[in-house]
């Protein structure tokens, strides 16, 4: 999770300007969801996932830990749709399941590989900016940003009270494991709510008022890159268009 | 001038513990105060009232002698003239860069973007840390972090920073660095405010010092008065500062003279020992 942030923080393409960065992810989910041709929906992960690991640097290690859960998901409905259980418990590939399955996971994984690539690029603080610029209430945008904040607190708070019960042998055989762990859950919502209180002070004294507006540096659309993008995202369409 | 007073101010917190009992305390301006007392004196929770995050049960807060409101304009008006920073630097930083996370003040102070830029780019200067204007806020060092955290208060210019133990944790060449700082910001205007239990501190930065003790001030006046009495030290768990003792001894024993300042530092010590 924080990896993650990490990683949305320090890639080479973060100083990208938002809107390249969402035309290219969410014109290509466009182009993956609507367009018939499976090899169309692959061209579009391949391209993707070169886009997050070698143009952005995104280390292979991040993306794929990020990839794996919807990966999980992806399996479990592709396997279930290739399947067919009768009656009698005989499961047996059910007629056109193959194909369906692969249509479907073509896509799917173009689909993870689009999201995957925005949320490995862009620092969340951007993607709220991002929110507000077209439109969305404030509220609604800050919320998001909040919870997103608050997630962290939440998790570093848990880690380091596992690391004090554990250096105090809270977790050395199963029963303790589990006794420890319910005093860790039992604590985490009182010390994370007083954290985030503390947070809402120090917002406070700096003027807050319910607002959480910074200076984001949108660096200026090259319209080179946008021309690049529109291209490839045509040449994709067209590619998918002649194999469907 | 009074610039910033509490008056008799009473703030129990849930559970019946008295954080501060009928506590009063002035700050004038230009000045550097100290507040100095043992843990759980009640000093955070003062500085908490003195920008109008808690609400006291009985006695005011008066800004320019006047009792400040708690709606929120005035409560925004007060923040502006009154910069609170946490002990925690964590509590503070948000936003994903340096720079992003300094301009969220100046854009509070309803600032248009080209006066927040100018702002952000002041404080960055101030507190020395232009270099780290667009690093991820998380992956900080401490004492980075410190700064940051006064940046973001300094880049709103208020007259009054309240700093709370601004320099516990750090390591001694971030103390330096911090009150060479602080110093600067002193010379520039700012009125500062800082809680500390570290005596030293106090006698070497502070020109003023309010003593605490559960929740009351022991007393309040020129540091080297309240430091050189012991009685009054003892009463709020503290103990003199060497060097202040030094050189009281020093008077004692005819090596300094009434009139002379008491040494303040090493290197005043050393000059006084050269003389003899």
């Amino acid at each position: 999770m924080s990896q993650l942030d990490t990683v949305a923080n320090t890639n080479r393409w973060r100083g990208k300007s938002l809107t390249e960065k969402s035309l290219l992810a969410l014109g290509m989910l466009a182009i993956a969801v609507c367009i018939p041709s499976w090899q169309g929906a692959l061209l579009v992960a391949l391209l993707m996932t070169a886009a997050t690991l070698l143009g952005a640097r995104v280390p292979l290690r991040v993306w794929w830990q990020t990839l794996i859960a919807p990966l999980g998901f992806l399996l479990v409905g592709v396997i279930s749709l290739a399947l067919q259980v009768d009656g009698h418990l005989h499961v047996a590939i059910a007629p056109h399941g193959i194909e369906l399955a692969g249509r479907l996971a073509a896509r799917a994984l173009a689909g993870v590989t689009c999201l995957l690539f925005l949320a490995l690029t862009t620092p969340a603080t951007h993607l709220v900016a991002g929110l507000r610029r077209i439109g969305i209430p404030a509220e609604i945008a800050e919320l998001a940003l909040l919870i997103y904040r608050f997630l962290f607190l939440l998790t570093d708070t848990a880690e380091t009270m596992h690391a004090a019960q554990a250096a105090r042998l809270g977790h050395s055989t199963y029963r303790r494991h589990l006794s420890s762990l319910s005093l860790l859950i039992a604590n985490l919502m009182p010390r994370a709510l007083s954290r985030a209180r503390a947070l809402e002070v120090g917002l406070a004294a700096r003027g807050w008022r319910g607002e959480l507006r910074v200076l984001s540096p949108e660096r200026g659309i090259s319209s080179a890159g946008v021309m690049i993008i529109v291209v490839v995202e045509l040449l994709v369409i067209a590619f998918g268009l002649h194999t469907a | 001038m009074r610039l910033l007073e509490a008056r008799e101010l009473t703030h129990t917190y849930p559970g019946g513990v008295h954080a501060l009992e009928r506590l009063s305390l002035y700050v004038e301006r230009g000045r550097r105060l100290a507040i100095l007392g043992a843990n759980g004196s009640g000093k955070t929770t003062l500085l908490l009232h003195l920008n109008g995050t808690l609400r006291p049960h009985s006695g005011e807060v008066l800004l320019d002698g006047k009792p400040t409101g708690y709606d929120s304009t005035a409560l925004t008006a007060w923040r502006r003239r009154v910069g609170l920073v946490l002990q925690n630097a964590d509590d503070q930083l948000f936003a994903s860069t340096v720079a992003e996370d300094i301009s969220f003040g100046p854009l509070n102070l309803g600032m248009s973007d080209a006066e927040a830029r100018q702002r952000v780019d002041y404080a960055l200067g101030a507190l020395h840390i232009r270099d780290l204007a667009d690093r991820p806020t998380h992956m900080l060092s401490f004492g980075q972090k410190k700064r940051v955290a006064i940046a973001g208060l300094l880049a709103m210019q208020p007259e009054i920073l309240l700093l709370d133990e601004p320099t516990a944790g750090l390591d001694h060449q971030g103390t330096e660095d911090l009150l060479v700082v602080l110093e600067e910001l002193s010379r520039h205007h700012t009125t500062l405010v800082f809680t500390t239990h570290d005596v030293e501190l106090a006698y070497r930065f502070a020109d003023e010092v309010a003593l605490f003790n559960r929740g009351r001030t022991l007393a309040q006046g020129p540091t080297a008065d309240i430091l050189s009495n012991p009685e009054l030290l003892h009463s709020a768990a503290l103990a003199a500062p060497l060097l202040l003792e030094l050189g009281l001894r020093a008077r004692d024993v005819g090596l300094l003279s009434p009139s002379d300042p008491l040494p303040r530092s090493a290197e005043a010590v050393l000059a006084l020992l050269k003389k003899t």
